[in-house]
């Protein structure tokens, strides 16, 4: 759930979508999803000449397992919040882990 | 993993890479692809967070006429970039270069 | 929350398969593992250097697995935009 949460907070902001097949979308992030499927608004694709499918789209919703990469902007992102963050989820997951097996 | 150890320590696989956070790391991709970068977050399915990312892909083409293998390597530069895991094929941390 | 897909039904959408297929028509409905129904829907080639080809599809069920993208499209875009002067080629499948 930590990625889910950090595109949370990514909402609004603009995001470029790098693609499986190469395919490179940038838009603004308008949701996403637990399975880190993700809506972007306004897009454009950045080598439109050779791959101009979406030449009439606003809006598209991308299947979070067709995702290669995001790129994100630094100043949208907290390391030292992420880092903290992951060494939490860690923890938590290894307690779910003894209790279960105990 | 079994055995107890100290917290802190390394008893299965993930706290290997949650001992490199904030460190270089260098992550092999499928598809011929290798990123270096600082490692800022990651899950249970490896999907990361990396900054100042450089990836480098190799590309082997056959050149049709003399069937020589031409091999091409591109990079590129990411400040942040947001990695799925099921892509990833290994994580190696402590990279000093 | 509501299906992020929820948004385009009614819609007139252009959708990306795994293997590089491009269907457009318009969205009557779909389900949580992504399956969509398309109507008046139809294929767009593209081929290196060809102009666009269509070919008709009508109305069809399109399994959720094979789904890439789905995008909304915008009809003051489409009609700015001269698909038969359009040329591009086709787009490779997912690999993952």
């Amino acid at each position: 759930m930590l990625f889910f949460s950090v595109f949370k907070t990514l909402v609004g902001k603009e995001v470029v979508v790098e693609l499986k097949n190469d395919l490179t979308i940038r838009g603004r992030l308008h949701s996403v999803d637990q399975y880190l499927n993700v809506k972007i608004e306004d897009i454009t694709v950045l080598d439109a000449d050779t791959h101009p499918h979406l030449l009439s789209v606003k809006n598209c919703f991308i299947r979070g397992s067709v995702v290669r990469y995001i790129h994100l902007a630094p100043k949208d992102v907290d390391v030292e919040l992420l880092e903290d963050a992951t060494r939490r989820q860690l923890k938590e997951m290894k307690r779910a882990q003894m209790s279960a097996s105990s | 993993m079994a055995g107890v150890q100290p917290s802190g320590g390394i008893e299965e696989p993930l706290d290997l890479v949650r001992l490199a956070l904030n460190e270089l790391v260098r992550v092999r991709l499928r598809g011929q692809r290798e990123l270096r970068g600082r490692l800022h977050a990651f899950d249970q399915h490896l999907n990361m967070i990396l900054g100042d990312v450089e990836e480098t892909t190799v590309s082997v083409e056959v050149d049709e006429e003399t069937f020589e293998e031409i091999i091409t390597t591109e990079r590129r530069k990411f400040p942040m970039l947001f990695v799925r895991g099921d892509t990833v094929v290994l994580i190696s941390p402590g990279i000093t270069t | 929350m509501a299906p992020m897909l929820a948004a385009f039904v009614g819609k007139h959408v252009s959708v990306l398969t795994l293997d590089g297929r491009n269907v457009v028509g318009e969205l009557v409905g779909f389900d949580q593992t992504h399956n969509l129904v398309l109507r008046h829907a139809r294929e767009r080639n593209f081929e290196r250097g060809a102009a666009v080809v269509h070919v008709e599809l009508g109305l069809f069920l399109l399994r959720g697995d094979n789904l890439a993208i789905v995008g909304e499209i915008s009809a003051e875009l489409d009609r700015q935009t001269q698909w038969s002067a359009i040329r591009g080629r086709s787009l490779k499948p997912i690999v993952h």
